[in-house]
């Protein structure tokens, strides 16, 4: 459990952001979806940090055991998706998830009064998703693929209320 | 002539930067600023490939390689690269165009001379 936490930071969110479409028109249970969402990935990263603390630097292969495989040629670079978490990566998660509760604990009242909020929280949670892959990923390709996921769901957030052009004016 | 014909990516590259840059920078269409931006991510995604590639080398398959393929072969990350950012290109072209129109419905125009709310 405790050495796939690495994984479940990103697991957790992005369940979180792809079943938030599916509360269509339930305003109120989609708010507290994502309330509950963010919070449990706020207690994932402190679990995390504490780990990390605790231990020294993780680091966590996607589909393999040992991060030490090579390619057959001999060529010593690991080629799998890698995730190295120090104690700055943990500090940047934690303000990360701490900061995406507050944002979703602030929107239950704020864009109550808005439609597409199923979209809105999926979002959110995809942006949560795309920091965090940020501040944790261990190679250069995989922080481009999470920054290109928080850029754009991070302005389609900011264009999110359409029907005013200042929001479109701003996104693009 | 033979220098030419190496570095003939790297011109057309320069020369597509060019293109690109001038259309951002000098054209007043929202929808021709967003093809002066896919004109610069192509001449971006095609200076990896042709960065990535070395004369001699074996495309990173280890499926039926030949023999004399094994120690040759090029590093396959530039590739998956360049092709994860065709992928994410098209969504952002996709994201600036619905924004583009809905621009375009509350303002009634493209031009980002006249679009001009934002203050600040």
């Amino acid at each position: 459990m405790i050495e796939q936490l690495p994984a479940l930071i990103i697991a957790i969110p992005l369940l979180g952001a792809f079943v938030a479409p599916f509360f269509k028109k339930h305003y109120k249970a989609v708010a507290i979806w994502g309330i509950i969402i963010t919070g449990v990935t706020l207690v994932v990263s402190i679990l995390l940090a504490n780990e990390v603390l605790t231990r020294g630097i993780m680091v966590y292969v996607f589909g393999a055991e040992r991060p030490t495989l090579v390619l057959p040629s001999g060529y010593t670079v690991p080629i799998r998706i890698m995730f190295e978490i120090d104690a700055l990566g943990a500090f940047m998660a934690i303000s990360a998830t701490l900061m995406s509760f507050i944002g979703a604990l602030y929107s239950y009242s704020h864009v109550a009064h808005e439609s597409g909020l199923e979209k809105y929280y999926s979002l959110l949670l995809l942006l949560e998703v795309g920091i965090l892959g940020m501040v944790l990923t261990g190679d250069l390709f995989n922080l481009f693929v999470f920054m290109e996921i928080a850029g754009i769901s991070g302005a389609a957030l900011v264009g999110f209320r359409s029907y005013r052009g200042e929001a479109n004016e701003a996104g693009i | 002539m033979n220098s030419v014909l190496v570095n003939l990516p790297f011109i057309i590259v320069v020369i597509l930067l060019a293109i690109g840059f001038y259309t951002i920078g000098f054209k007043r269409n929202l929808i021709k600023i967003i093809i002066g931006i896919e004109i610069v991510e192509g001449a971006v995604n095609m200076f990896i490939v042709a960065l990535g590639y070395i004369k001699g080398g074996y495309a990173p398959i280890y499926t039926q390689a030949p023999p004399e393929a094994v120690e040759n072969m090029v590093l396959p990350t530039p590739q998956a690269l360049t092709l994860t950012s065709i992928v994410i290109g098209v969504a952002v072209t996709a994201l600036m165009l619905a924004f583009a129109v809905n621009i375009y419905k509350s303002y009634g125009t493209l031009d980002v001379n006249k679009v001009r709310r934002l203050r600040g």
